[in-house]
């Protein structure tokens, strides 16, 4: 890697780490704003015009073409995510964990951060067939096992509100 | 008004509707907010920048430049093809002449266009490679573009053969 590379690696890493501290400080925004600066230094830093115009596509990577610079970037958007969850902006959780997945469709935090998002954006479906795949990994995981728990809460309140609904619906013609 | 930093160091100051149609810097004003500090932008060098918000404020008033890019999930190669035929037939001259540049700048502007997330700048870029390769025989890109031959002759036969189908 070039001097300047190196320089700019330096730079995006101290942002990470600042992030990192913030977010452990519960200072959300300032960590969004550190782990974006983090990005900016560390994209791009190995890309060539030809490799830009053929990107790799997610869904049919193999794992070892991940490399250790794709898991570092999506570690970082997988982080941005997180802070939107605790500033409870689920589109945000969304839209920056499918980023991650796109790195590396291997990171396993931002496929749970996406199935936290679809829960909470009423994305039932989707939410439930990423914790599939995720507890088939790990099915003692105690994190997973609180999102099925809050699925299966969603829809029952989503069952109840249906039936008030439809209450009576027979009976309103008489 | 927005600040950005290039790779050299200076600051470049843009309106927001202008820059915003880059998805990375919409993505960071959306998350952190407009505020005096400028965004540093360490691979774009100050002219590529300059050259990236000409296009921008050329089409600025495209706001569907300034919202990410619908992606349906069916039928998503076609969709990619229907995709690049629908942004050829929506280049203006400004985007022809944008782009009789050399092909230093073209290459820099890939990935400018690539960090920065325009992917209708992306699309012309690619496209106009594309056209410079039209025609050309594998001895001729690799002269163009400078392209080591990184084949054996054996590897390289085989590709030869494998391909002929489209030579004739």
């Amino acid at each position: 890697m070039s001097a300047d590379s190196s320089e700019k690696r330096k730079e995006g890493l101290s942002h990470k780490e600042a992030g990192n501290r913030y977010f452990k400080a519960n200072e959300f925004s300032k960590a969004l704003k550190e782990y974006h600066y983090a990005l900016l230094h560390l994209r791009g830093l190995n890309s060539d015009a030809m490799n830009v115009a053929k990107p790799r596509d997610p869904e049919t990577m193999t794992e070892d073409e991940v490399t250790e610079q794709d898991k570092e970037l999506s570690a970082i958007s997988s982080n941005i995510a997180a802070c939107h969850m605790r500033l409870q902006r689920y589109d945000r959780v969304v839209f920056c964990a499918n980023e991650a997945l796109k790195t590396n469709p291997f990171n396993k935090k931002a496929k749970f951060r996406l199935a936290q998002g679809y829960v909470r954006e009423g994305a039932l479906g989707k939410a439930s067939k990423l914790l599939d795949e995720l507890e088939k990994d790990s099915p003692n995981d105690q994190g997973f096992a609180a999102e099925r728990r809050n699925i299966e809460l969603k829809e029952k309140q989503a069952e109840e509100k249906q039936r008030k609904e439809f209450a009576g619906m027979f009976d309103r013609s008489k | 008004m927005v600040k950005l930093i290039t790779a050299e160091g200076s600051i470049i100051t843009v309106e927001r509707e202008v820059i915003e149609q880059s998805g990375t810097i919409r993505n960071i004003l959306n998350d952190v907010g407009v505020s005096e500090e400028p965004i540093p932008l360490p691979t774009v060098s100050g002219p590529i920048l300059t050259k990236i918000v000409e296009y921008c404020t050329h089409h600025k008033d495209d706001i569907s430049r300034r919202q990410p890019r619908e992606v349906s999930n069916e039928d998503e190669s076609d969709s990619s093809e229907a995709a690049i035929q629908r942004a050829i037939e929506q280049m203006d001259d400004f985007d022809h002449e944008f782009c009789r540049i050399d092909q230093g700048t073209l290459f820099d502007i890939i990935l400018a266009a690539n960090f920065l997330d325009i992917q209708p700048l992306l699309d012309l870029a690619g496209y106009t490679v594309a056209n410079m390769m039209k025609g050309k025989s594998v001895e001729e890109i690799r002269a163009t573009f400078r392209v080591k031959n990184d084949f054996t002759p054996e590897e390289e036969e085989r590709a030869l053969k494998a391909n002929a189908w489209c030579e004739s």
